[in-house]
């Protein structure tokens, strides 16, 4: 088989396989509007889990950071801190949310809202301010999922036709599983991605440099400023490294995707467990 | 709901400390450990550490809002 019928063998079983467990992650139980949203607040440590690392390892994790660490240097490192950062913040806000979730049977973060606060305006603007700022994240991650399809196909799927697949598949699933299947989809997704992180984070060096220390080493002799803030920029220094990794460990503690993962955990102890 | 206790969130602050605030003590090249520059050492044993605080701040946190099933296992004994 040629490199491109190899290639194109992999996406097809990665693809069909990955579909056929989110659709078939709902079809074990009964679907209500509560199932489909949280899960009937059912989800375990592991689902949890899973539901969590799948959004958190994104095709940002390898075109975005990657590619801002290969382009701007020392700056890519606030990727590093803000996530952790933002789980510490979750730590402290996702119990009480948890917690009214379960005795108000919340669904959606504008839920939430309108219990707290009682104001029905608030709630929602924060569903609209959710569906708005969450249309360019998509964006976003559709084309690097286009590009990354694009790439690994050897231009034998196109960028369009692999977002327009991806959505039609991915509408299909979640439909028909609700949050089961975006826990579920992420287990051969997140194994698939470590595996090509650890290939690549240990064979691109060995192969090139012989090793992660002496490509490192290589880099700080060529060109040591890139290896640090601001890297290849002017303006990204330590006042901005504070400031966005203040900003964005915030910012994905109060999207609606992170507080709505509060809401299908089983019982409060997982709550704790499932932060770190 | 409950605030949280204020040694909890003093512990909870010691990541933000290490990972955020402090950055212009640790974003160096030199020395190198394990092969790293120093500053992505610092950062990858953080997201370690990181854990090591938030374990203490689950166990500072979980005997004030648990009821039965959060003391169940050995993890809580």
């Amino acid at each position: 088989m040629s490199p491109g019928a190899i290639a194109l063998t992999v996406i097809f079983i990665i693809v069909v396989s990955g579909s056929a467990i989110g659709f078939y992650a709902g079809t074990r139980h009964k679907m209500s509007l509560e199932q489909w949203t949280v899960g009937s607040r059912g989800f375990g440590p592991l689902l949890m889990w899973l539901l969590m690392a799948g959004e958190t390892y994104t095709t940002f994790s390898f075109l975005g950071a990657s590619g801002w660490a290969y382009s701007r240097g020392g700056p890519a490192l606030y990727i590093l801190a803000y996530l952790p950062l933002s789980y510490v913040i979750s730590f402290f806000i996702l119990p009480p949310i948890w917690e009214m979730g379960r005795q108000h049977g919340l669904q959606t973060q504008s839920d939430f809202f309108l219990a707290q606060y009682g104001n029905k305006y608030l709630a929602a603007f924060v569903s609209v301010v959710g569906v708005v700022f969450i249309i360019p994240y998509l964006q976003l991650q559709l084309t690097g999922l286009g590009i990354i399809v694009e790439v690994a196909s050897f231009d034998a799927i196109g960028r369009t036709q692999a977002m327009i697949i991806a959505v039609a598949l991915l509408a299909g699933f979640v439909f028909v599983s609700g949050i089961r299947a975006v826990a579920w989809v992420s287990v051969p997704k997140d194994i698939l991605m470590v595996l090509a992180a650890v290939t690549i984070g240990i064979a691109v060096p060995r192969m090139y440099f012989g090793g992660i220390g002496s490509m490192f080493a290589a880099l700080a002799r060529a060109d040591p400023a890139h290896l640090v803030m601001p890297g290849a920029t002017t303006t990204l220094n330590h006042g901005w490294y504070i400031s966005t990794v203040l900003l964005t460990a915030m910012g994905s503690t109060c999207g609606p995707r992170r507080s709505a993962q509060a809401l299908p955990l089983r019982t409060p102890k997982h709550c704790g467990e499932t932060r770190w | 709901m409950k605030k949280p206790s204020l040694r909890a969130v003093v512990v909870a602050l010691i990541p933000f400390c290490a990972m955020c605030f402090s950055v212009s003590a640790w974003d160096r090249v030199y020395p190198m450990v394990l092969g790293l520059p120093f500053n992505f050492f610092w950062l990858l044993s953080w997201i370690v550490l990181t854990s090591v605080c938030m374990w203490v701040v689950y166990r500072i946190e979980s005997p004030r809002t648990g009821k039965a099933d959060s003391r169940s296992g050995e993890r809580q004994s």
